[in-house]
């Protein structure tokens, strides 16, 4: 009957311990930096309505969206992206706010995926919102802080790329494929497949004009270092595709201001989710990690769909990659061991609390013994491996055993305190 | 030089593929000498080689465990992952074709068609582009046994020579589309190993045009 009361669902997991504690001291280094550069958390429900994700600018197909009917038979969805829930509240909560809005969140968002591919169902993101405003220092902005928050976290060899929606859907316009058509080649475009490319633009020269057909051909090598976009410049003459150049060049000015070029990389065949996304997009790499650690860009019509026309962009950061590269690169915190345990008899609590106190004010981590005999807390501290046990004796004394080096001494309370400074063992 | 990790389909291709591979200067004197090991170095260059089943070498490379992966498109089509797909590299030509004894029309009648395959996805793609509803039966072996049993009224499969069809008096009906073996590479490798990725790549695209 109980078939799966031991076990957790596919694609979902339990977080342990120094997994548990690493993932709270990134989330808290993030919210302290958003905070720190005006940005106010909102939480929404992880219950929405579908209606919500539904429709021209879906963040994913149906399909991969967990569902649920509430009492009313209303479908119901574990929300399957953060973005979408913060333009519902944009545009009705805070459409009284001045605008532009900056808005943070810390959350989970649940995605189906494939069985047996290891990914999980329960992803956790972090991100930031700048809702109502256009132009590339918002961009600029959005990207910066993503690059801060990887500082901040201490994650070393990482590269973000930057690339713009409007500049393939500006090529896509100037030729005379049919819907189908442009959905093939953006795809591949997307996997820079140049066999297929090259057969697609030999097979639709008809429908294309000499000008696209030189920079669509060139489209997936078209990434790297910003003299890509010197490049790209003199591939084309379409007015709206320069234009969007001219965008990312702006963005990347700014970065570069900022110290941070040497994180940008440039990429003009970025063209997934070019529907959703409006202007500037990027995505953020590491060494480590096969899929991207953040992502993000601009999505101007997105909120409008909510009843406000919002120009807005966004970043997202992936916690759980960011986690598994800072831990590939050695990064990652041990496991939280006390320094000290405490065994003492009722009678001592008094004392006991204010010895505690002191410790914890020098930083140390001190666990009290809920044992009622010594014996058992001794083998408590080694089975633990808590290095030092503090038993409290007669009138002031303290009898401290070191694990380590197997010693036990007696010491006066007072001068076990002068004593103990900075230092975590007590030899 | 950062290290490069290339997954390698096991099988039919090796033999073509490291003959390419030490074209574009790469040492696969490991590969050739293989016995039982699983991983293989490069001595000259910065490069690690495995050898894996065709569709684990589409999980190495989408987790980026590995870099580079050569696979063919049947089992890219099969699994619709998600990375860079750079060359074509030509070899291992072949085609998913329809195939049915000789009596069997594709588009007679109204009932609904059994279709058996070992690529479901790859056969119910094709079939719901051509706006028909087909029963899909998934076999994992020899599906020309289907139709002959009576199981199926057709089959979706890779074709080389045709040679197995014939024998087994079974006839093409319809070429769904060709078959070669490709480069995939992962997306963050790409950006964060670009420098000795994309000279790869294009050593490679050279062999493959020669």
């Amino acid at each position: 009957m109980n078939k799966w009361k031991r076990y957790i669902p596919e694609g979902t997991r339990d977080i342990l311990f120094e997994d548990c504690e690493n993932r709270s001291y990134i989330e808290e280094k993030l919210r302290e930096l958003y905070r720190k550069n005006g940005y106010n958390q909102v939480i929404s429900p992880t219950l929405e309505y579908y209606d919500v994700f539904s429709g021209e600018y879906q963040p994913l197909p149906q399909e991969k969206m967990f569902k649920l009917f509430d009492n009313n038979g209303r479908i119901l969805v574990l929300r399957p992206d953060m973005t979408t829930p913060i333009g519902r509240i944009a545009a009705t909560k805070l459409k009284t706010q001045p605008l532009p809005l900056k808005l943070c969140y810390n959350a989970s968002i649940y995605r189906i995926n494939e069985d047996w591919n290891g990914r999980f169902s329960e992803i956790s993101q972090s991100g930031i919102e700048i809702v109502g405003i256009k132009g590339s220092r918002a961009d600029a902005e959005a990207i910066s802080i993503g690059i801060k928050a990887l500082e901040e976290v201490g994650l070393e060899d990482y590269k973000i790329e930057i690339g713009q929606a409007e500049f393939f859907k500006t090529l896509m316009d100037e030729t005379k494929l049919t819907q189908d058509e442009k959905e093939a080649l953006r795809r591949i475009v997307e996997h820079k497949n140049f066999t297929s490319l090259r057969e697609f633009l030999a097979e639709n020269s008809e429908n294309i004009e000499d000008d696209a057909m030189d920079i669509l051909g060139k489209l997936p090598e078209l990434f790297g270092t910003i003299e890509v976009l010197d490049y790209a410049r003199k591939l084309t003459k379409n007015k709206k595709a320069l234009q969007a150049l001219e965008s990312i060049q702006e963005v990347y000015d700014l970065l570069e201001k900022r110290g941070f070029a040497s994180h940008i990389v440039i990429d003009l065949a970025m063209v997934q989710h070019i529907y959703y996304y409006t202007g500037t997009i990027f995505r953020g790499y590491s060494s480590e990690v096969g899929e991207y650690i953040l992502s993000g860009g601009r999505y101007d019509n997105l909120i409008g769909q909510f009843g406000e026309e919002l120009p807005s962009t966004g970043l997202a950061l992936n916690i759980d990659n960011i986690m598994l590269a800072l831990k590939k690169q050695g990064k990652y915190t041990p496991r939280n061991n006390a320094n000290f345990l405490l065994y003492y008899e009722d009678s001592n609590i008094g004392r006991s609390k204010i010895l505690t106190s002191k410790l914890l004010d020098l930083g140390f981590v001190c666990e009290q013994s809920l044992f009622t005999n010594e014996e058992e807390t001794r083998s408590y501290q080694q089975a633990k491996g808590i290095i030092n046990l503090i038993i409290f004796g007669k009138a002031e004394d303290l009898i401290i055993y070191n694990m380590n080096t197997k010693k036990e001494k007696t010491i006066d309370q007072r001068e076990f305190l002068e004593f103990i400074g900075g230092k975590h063992e007590i030899d | 030089m950062k290290l490069i990790k290339i997954a390698l389909t096991k099988g039919r291709l090796e033999k073509s593929i490291i003959k390419m591979l030490e074209e574009v200067g790469l040492d696969c004197s490991e590969l050739k000498d293989k016995g039982r090991k699983l991983i293989f170095h490069d001595n000259i260059n910065s490069v690690d080689f495995v050898l894996a089943k065709a569709n684990d070498v589409l999980t190495y490379v989408e987790h980026g465990a590995s870099d580079i992966g050569i696979v063919g498109k049947d089992t890219l089509m099969e699994a619709d992952k998600n990375f860079y797909e750079v060359v074509d590299l030509k070899m291992g030509n072949c085609k998913f074709s329809i195939a049915a004894l000789p009596d069997f029309k594709l588009e007679d009648g109204y009932n609904i068609k059994k279709i058996a395959t070992k690529y479901p996805r790859v056969a119910k793609d094709y079939f719901r582009q051509q706006g028909m509803d087909v029963e899909i039966i998934r076999i994992e072996g020899s599906v020309e046994l289907a139709p002959i049993l009576g199981l199926a009224d057709a089959i979706v499969d890779l074709v080389e020579t045709g040679e197995t069809l014939r024998e087994n008096g079974l006839v093409i009906v319809k070429d769904i589309c060709n078959i070669s073996a490709r480069l995939i590479i992962n997306r963050a490798s790409m950006k964060m190993k670009k420098d000795e990725i994309t000279e790869l790549i294009g050593k490679i695209q050279k062999y493959v045009e020669e």
